[in-house]
């Protein structure tokens, strides 16, 4: 479910060759004994990049298209390993001290920033104010 | 060997009159001057610096205490806001941006008369582990000219084993701080998540993003967290400091019991830094530690659910740099979505852009499940493991890194084998952990790091048995 099947055959000689050297160089550094296949290959279209691009507002050139196809699937397929570790009746983690609702008053405070001092960082103001292009059509 | 004192030496002299700030902020600079082939600083602050010792020296002149860091110089990787310094985050989209705010890290420390003199260099927006992904430069490591320093605090380690500052700043959200310690030989402590405030520190990823220092001693590094650590009401993660305090460190190793992480000494560690830490756990033995090998057998994985976590949480903090509010902005766009999309395709480097669209991959709609909330789970998993094996063991130690400083360019073509160097650094970060890389001998005449790992805030635990292993290994 996690991402299309890769044939092997579709990869070139030098896709298949890092495939092999991280799986070996993983393997050392880690003491993991069993790891995926090249079937079980991540893969990226072109068009998945350009909506990746698209939703992250990149406008990446065709090389960095094509470089971001190759490297994304590899770094895809290292981490998908993930598959086959058992987590039934564990939650996820997202803080680890275990805090919950850190409020405060909600009130006005002065923490000494000076507005006009902030705004000699904005690229373009008019009047005091932050500058940008149209929003609304 | 080194031109500095001990930190709350330094101070004592400051505060005494012997030493005077103005005269150790010069040797920092001309120091600084020096070492300049080293690439480790961005920018100096001497106007601002020298304005701050002159403070110093005053109140010392009125018969008044200047703090307990009395005039005692320090370097801040770039990515902490200095107030009126350029803060880049070695980043081209962050160049020219002058802080209009201060970190409370630094606030803290200039409360008690530090004085920051530089800024140092890091891998962009603190994502590598060599700084060779700075936008604008590579450090080069102190020991080795050819090698690289580690990173991303790379800067920042190189700078104390210059000798520039008596310590750095840097931080540490995989491993940032204790690799480039582990591959500079200095002492990188990495405390308990949200022990020190986050707050005026560019995001990298909010949920295991810690601030810490980079000293030549336990000791010191124990002065700085002792200033820097605590509740602060401007960061909502932060927890109270151990009523203890992190000074005065008693170490004694004697009825310890200390695990060997298992995965961390399998097959894959270069066999010098393997000598160096068994010769380390043999030390240990001989000053009275129980010494075991323990298991966790998901550790292996922390790598991956490292490389899911951190991305999406990169990709939602890199957000804000649209080219808007502050920092580079495009010229001539066509319309709004034209000035962000071109904006940050020209200013952010390669590793951020990487960062951003794994990171909106893993988050996107029908992925988010499969990858973010199961590398969410795993992090569970791993959180218990440690939690089972702390209810045996005081302590665990392995090696920091799997091997020692490469040499510039080795792994910059491959952004996977570059991440494999955090393999033995980031579980920590994931589960919350304080934990210290501190020298543990060579290997090929280059830096060995021994990393000791302790539960959450047992900050004080580790920095006695840090002090005591030290103490055996020098």
């Amino acid at each position: 479910m996690l991402c299309k099947v890769l044939c092997v055959k579709y990869l070139t000689t030098k896709q298949r060759a890092k495939n092999a050297y991280l799986i070996v160089k993983y393997k050392l550094a880690s003491g993991v004994k069993h790891l995926y296949t090249d079937q079980q290959m991540a893969n990226l279209t072109r068009d998945d990049v350009l909506k990746l691009a698209r939703l992250a507002r990149l406008k990446l050139s065709d090389g960095e298209i094509a470089t971001y196809q190759s490297e994304l699937a590899a770094i895809l397929n290292y981490v998908q390993q993930l598959d086959s570790i058992d987590v039934a009746g564990l939650e996820p983690t997202s803080q680890v001290t275990g805090l919950t609702n850190v409020t405060r008053t909600d009130e006005e405070r002065n923490y000494g920033y000076d507005a006009l001092e902030l705004l000699k960082n904005v690229p373009a103001t008019e009047n005091d104010l932050i500058k940008v292009k149209r929003m609304i059509g | 060997m080194s031109q500095w004192l001990p930190i709350a030496d330094i101070a004592a002299r400051v505060n005494a009159g012997e030493l005077q700030a103005v005269d150790l902020v010069a040797k920092a600079l001309a120091t600084i001057g020096e070492k300049a082939e080293y690439q480790a600083i961005i920018t100096t602050l001497d106007t601002l610096a020298a304005a701050r010792a002159k403070e110093v020296d005053a109140t010392v002149a009125a018969g008044q205490p200047a703090g307990r860091l009395a005039g005692v110089p320090f370097i801040a990787k770039d990515n902490f806001l200095v107030f009126g310094s350029d803060t880049t985050a070695a980043s081209n989209i962050l160049k020219g941006f002058t802080a209009p705010y201060q970190s409370t890290a630094i606030n803290r420390l200039e409360a008690e008369g530090a004085i920051c003199v530089a800024k140092a260099n890091l891998d962009a927006f603190a994502h590598g582990s060599s700084t060779e992904n700075s936008d604008f430069f590579t450090t080069k490591n102190p020991h080795d000219i050819d090698r690289v320093p580690g990173g991303s605090s790379g800067g920042s380690a190189a700078a104390v084993m210059l000798d520039m500052a008596p310590f750095a700043l840097g931080t540490d959200t995989g491993g940032s701080v204790r690799l480039p310690a582990s591959f500079c030989g200095a002492v990188g402590y990495k405390p308990t998540y949200g022990l020190v405030s986050r707050s005026g520190v560019v995001a990298m990823a909010s949920s295991t993003d810690v601030v810490g220092p980079l000293t030549r001693t336990v000791d010191d590094a124990a002065l700085i967290l002792d200033v820097m650590s605590g509740v602060d009401v401007l960061d909502s993660t932060t927890i109270p400091r151990d009523s203890a305090g992190y000074v005065g460190l008693e170490g004694s190793l004697v009825g310890k019991k200390v695990g060997i992480i298992k995965e961390y000494m399998s097959e894959g560690l270069d066999p010098g830094v393997k000598a160096c830490i068994e010769a380390a756990i043999a030390r240990m033995k001989a000053a009275g530690a129980e010494v075991v090998e323990v298991s966790l057998p998901t550790l292996p994985a922390a790598l991956a659910v490292y490389y899911i976590i951190c991305p999406a949480e990169v990709s939602s903090n890199l957000a804000r740099y649209d080219g808007q509010k502050y920092g580079y902005s495009t010229a001539n766009p066509a319309d709004l979505e034209d000035s962000y999309s071109r904006t940050r395709d020209e200013a952010f480097g390669d590793e951020a852009k990487r960062r951003i669209m794994i990171g909106t991959y893993v988050l996107s709609s029908g992925y988010y499940d499969a990858y973010y909330k199961k590398a969410q789970t795993v992090r569970t998993k791993l959180i218990n493991e440690f939690n089972t094996v702390f209810e045996q063991v005081d302590l665990l130690i392995g090696p920091t890194a799997p091997e020692i400083a490469f040499k510039l360019g080795a792994n910059s073509d491959d952004p996977l084998k570059m991440y494999l160097t955090d393999i033995m650094t980031v579980a920590v970060n994931l589960a919350g952990l304080p934990a210290v890389s501190i020298p543990a001998g060579t290997s090929e005449g280059m830096p060995v790091g021994l990393q000791l790992i302790a539960p959450q805030r047992a900050d004080r635990r580790l920095l006695d048995a840090a002090q005591a292993v030290e103490g055996i290994l020098a």
